[in-house]
């Protein structure tokens, strides 16, 4: 327990602020809970329980502005952080000349992740019990070399005051269990990494069959380990699910981040009302989606809706937070979003994913006679250029098409190219949508990581360069 | 709240929970960063965090918690979780103790009052100018990046035993994005600085050869699939062997089957071209400091020794179960992870050419100076795998074009054994990883 309660803090904070003369301001307390239990080779390597909570404060002025946190959450200590957030922004300021207002969040709102089970009140010796006995059924599989299994719980607290009487509360719970497996047939060692998360309780963890999930996962790799890579070269692809929405989010989705626009770092600026994809395309960034991780509101405390960022193959928004929105003369969506509270909000996709159309799977491979079925899951992730589009993405396990079906398995699959290319490229699109989140990782951007949601229906793809190791 | 009292604190109260042994990290990182991107979005941040990672060990049952302490109760809250969960740990056959034997090797330059107490004001400033010199430099550019962080980290590490020891490092990382545009064609360049001290940091000169290389990479094309010579210029091998090499010298992957240099002490397993060094104690490198993140005073090991593995790298617990020196390589990736063995400054050893040299004995093959997706290759089987961002086509010792977009991909065994044409006498730094440039034959690049 805090000897100030978090909406004293805050608040305090906030009244330092305006007593000092600030006009536009936003105080964010941002905890962060998390729980982790890791099994490798059969061995608990570590339950551990890590909070992370604190003070962040930003002084928007002229255009430019200053952030300051502090972990420490005394009285002194939260003075001394309103003062440096000041003195920040000001040193910005200096060199500004663009006077402008911004828009920041007003009135009282509040969202909670409802769920039956609170995972932190499950006994540790349950939790761990059942990794172990995941973990050892995978080192016990023939073929199988090494193994690591987690269970991940994160419970993430917000507490949002703003200069314009903003007052916003967030609370979401997130549960997930990963495997990694290494399977070693000869030489070839190869690993196949998957996790499941879902946010709500422990209730999902209940009612999974983790069993089946590892045994997919350790049955992969093994065969992988087996497989060979595949020709360099030129293939039509169909992309499933998972790796859709990775490709989108890490190609596109970066790309259409207001702030990446106005700095020209966009290969999409200037591209607004143009066709930038296949007509098949439509691109959504949405707070609450089935599946994905919930963002009602972002840490400057603005609601978060549905944005349309391409519709039918035509560019029609960038996302943006407030002082990003102002620069581009462009509404704001809401989009602004900070890994914990020693980080200032930068623009960030929340739920990023393709809509879906009207085929059937099974008839994007029935007139490919040479190509590829590109896999998510396994894949290790992708980094872009995007201000040029450039992306390089590993792959998981995937398999070649051959007569219209997905026929050999082939490992060590690397695609890259230019997405605007690659989208182009796009000739169908299922109506399988399936959207997914990860209480292991997130979307790394400025040396922050949030979580995120992405996903998308089956997209055939007409060519797309395929190199392997 | 003074670090040692949060230390001590945290020792009582393990001591009163009756563990057999503790260990107890504090440390607080205080930071300004400065950050201006192109159309005028500027910020400045500044702050400071206070954190303890605690490790108990109750009847060889070993347990490590972390977190950041806003007050002394959470240090309470947070030790209790640590012995809860020893509680519940598997008992470690193996475990002898805690660290013992903490101590410091002395190691200059890595405090820098110019980091601590910035002129915040002058450095907007000196920014500022610096966003203006690349369309001086040349007119098709522009930086749309500049991000500097200064940051100190005060630490103090002790245990059951009474022993402990603390001291002060500074940190300094700089990034420059700049991007040229002609005639609808594009390219970008990212320049980075790491190092302990401003000492040796301009930012002219970041700004100077990101501009060169951003406007070189304009028309960039793909080449055709096939086998060439590559050069890879420091930085980009520097990344590499972070990714591919780094984790395979660490005892822990030995240990646990992931290493392909598993069980290869005393062979040549690269060329001989090829020497590596771990040395945490080197002057103003990315991770100097007097001790590593257990207390243990870092050191200089040879790793290769002209394409010969030497060692492999060990923190405390490995060296205990191996019967080895401690090397000064117990790293916590977190504040609440367990340290585990890691690189410190890992450093390849330059060569005698010089960067042109290796770019004029070339005949047909591409000077590699950016890749991404690099991170993306897998240190298990040593697959490389990289999409060349920034490149130049050479023919005949002669830079033809610039290319992109076409994937370097290969074992990296393979590649640093009996592909290795040679090496440079140039060494820059990706993060602690410090690489000259080399030169490689026969290298598979999938293109057109």
């Amino acid at each position: 327990m805090l000897s100030m309660s978090v909406e004293d803090i805050a608040h305090r904070a906030l009244d330092y602020a305006l007593k000092l003369g600030t006009k536009f301001c936003v105080v964010r307390f941002h905890e962060r809970t998390y729980e982790r239990i890791e099994v490798d080779r059969g061995v608990l390597k570590e339950y551990s329980y890590t909070r992370v909570r604190g003070l962040g404060i930003a002084v928007y002025m002229r255009g430019g502005y200053g952030y300051a946190y502090t972990s420490r959450l005394d009285v002194d200590s939260i003075r001394k952080t309103v003062e440096r957030a000041i003195t920040s922004a000001r040193a910005v300021a200096t060199h500004i000349a663009e006077p402008h207002e911004i828009t920041l969040a007003h009135g009282k709102h509040s969202f909670r992740v409802e769920y039956r089970i609170n995972p932190f009140d499950i006994p540790a010796e349950e939790k761990i019990a059942l990794i172990l006995k995941l973990n050892r059924e995978s080192i016990d599989r023939k073929g199988i070399v090494s193994a690591t299994t987690r269970m991940g719980i994160e419970h993430e607290r917000k507490f949002i005051v703003t200069s314009e009487g903003g007052e916003i509360s967030v609370e979401v719970m997130m549960v997930g269990i990963s495997h990694l497996s290494v399977a070693r047939d000869g030489a070839i060692a190869e690993r196949v990494y998957d996790h499941k998360s879902s946010v709500g309780g422990y209730e999902f963890i209940e009612r999974t069959d983790w069993h089946a999930f590892v045994s997919e996962v350790d049955t992969l790799a093994i065969e992988a380990s087996r497989a060979s890579t595949p020709t360099p070269g030129v293939y039509t692809a169909v992309i499933d699910n998972r790796l859709i929405g990775l490709l989108l989010h890490e190609a596109f989705g970066h790309a259409s981040e207001g702030d990446t626009v106005l700095t020209g770092s966009s290969v999409l600026r200037n591209k607004l009302g143009q066709s930038v994809a296949s007509e098949l395309v439509t691109v959504i960034d949405e707070g609450l989606v089935n599946g994905g991780y919930p963002v009602p509101f972002d840490d400057e405390g603005n609601p978060k809706r549905k944005t349309v960022v391409v519709e039918r193959g035509v560019l029609k928004n960038f996302l943006t937070s407030s002082i990003v929105a102002k620069k581009l003369n462009l509404q704001l969506t809401g989009n602004a979003r900070a890994q914990s509270f020693n980080y200032e909000p930068l623009v960030r996709q929340t739920n990023y994913y393709l809509e879906p159309r009207d085929w059937r799977v099974e008839e994007l491979f029935e007139d490919i006679n040479n190509g590829i079925y590109l896999k998510g899951r396994g894949a290790l992730g992708g980094q872009v250029d995007p201000s040029v589009g450039t992306f390089t993405f590993s792959v998981g396990p995937s398999y070649i098409i051959e007569g219209g079906e997905p026929r050999k398995l082939v490992r060590g699959v690397i695609v890259s190219g230019y997405i605007l290319e690659t989208l182009r490229e796009i000739d169908a699109v299922a109506r399988d949508l399936s959207i997914f989140t990860n209480v292991f990782g997130g979307c790394g951007k400025g040396g922050q990581v949030v979580r995120v949601g992405y996903g998308g229906p089956h997209v055939r793809v007409r060519r797309i360069v395929v190199g392997g190791a | 709240m003074e670090l040692k009292t949060v230390l001590e604190y945290a020792l009582r109260k393990a001591e009163a929970l009756g563990v057999s042994e503790a260990e107890v990290y504090v440390r607080e990182v205080s930071s300004t960063s400065i950050r201006r991107a192109h159309g005028d979005l500027g910020v400045v941040k500044r702050g400071s965090m206070l954190e303890i990672g605690v490790r108990v060990v109750i009847n060889r049952r070993v347990a490590v918690q972390g977190g950041n302490v806003s007050e002394l109760s959470d240090v309470d809250k947070l030790v209790e979780a640590a012995v809860r969960s020893a509680r519940v740990a598997a008992e470690d056959p193996h475990w002898k103790s805690l660290p013992r034997g903490l101590s410091k090797t002395p190691v200059e330059m890595v405090w820098d009052r110019r980091v601590v107490e910035p002129d915040v004001e002058g450095m907007v400033e000196e920014i500022r100018n610096a966003f203006a010199l690349a369309s001086q430099i040349d007119k098709r550019c522009h930086v749309s990046l500049i991000d500097i962080q200064l940051s100190e980290i005060r630490r103090v590490i002790g245990n059951s035993y009474g022993e402990v020891v603390d001291d002060s490092v500074t940190r300094v990382n700089a990034l420059v994005h700049v991007k040229a545009v002609e005639g609808g064609e594009e390219s970008g360049f990212y320049e980075y600085f790491s190092a302990s001290t401003l000492t040796g940091f301009n930012l002219e000169n970041m700004v100077a050869y990101a501009t060169e290389r951003a406007a070189s990479g304009l028309y960039a094309k793909r080449i055709e699939t096939g086998k060439y010579s590559v050069v890879l210029i420091s930085k980009v091998f520097a990344s590499i062997i972070n990714t591919l090499i780094v984790p395979a010298v660490s005892i822990e992957w030995v240990k646990k089957e992931r290493s392909p240099l598993k069980g290869k002490l005393g062979e040549q397993v690269f060329s001989d071209a090829i020497s590596i060094v771990d040395d945490g104690a080197a002057q103003n490198l990315a991770s100097s400091a007097s001790f590593d993140d257990e207390g243990i005073r870092m050191q200089r090991k040879v790793v290769v020794d002209r394409g010969v593995l030497e060692g492999y790298l060990y923190d405390y617990y490995y060296s205990v179960l191996e019967s080895k020196e401690p090397s000064g390589n117990g790293i916590r990736p977190t504040i609440s992870s367990a340290p585990r063995p890691w690189a410190t400054n890992f450093i390849i050893l330059p060569g005698s050419a010089s960067r042109e040299d290796l770019i004029r004995d070339v005949r047909r093959g591409v000077v590699v100076y950016q890749t991404i997706g690099e991170w993306l290759s897998n240190p298990v089987n040593g697959f490389l795998n990289a999409t060349i961002t920034n490149g130049v086509l050479i023919e005949d010792g002669e830079p033809k074009r610039a290319v992109k977009g076409v994937v370097l991909s290969g074992n990296v065994y393979e590649l640093l054994k009996s592909k290795v044409i040679g090496v440079a006498n140039d060494v820059d730094n990706y993060a602690n990883v410090y690489a000259p440039s080399i030169a490689l034959e026969s290298v598979v690049i999938a293109g057109k």
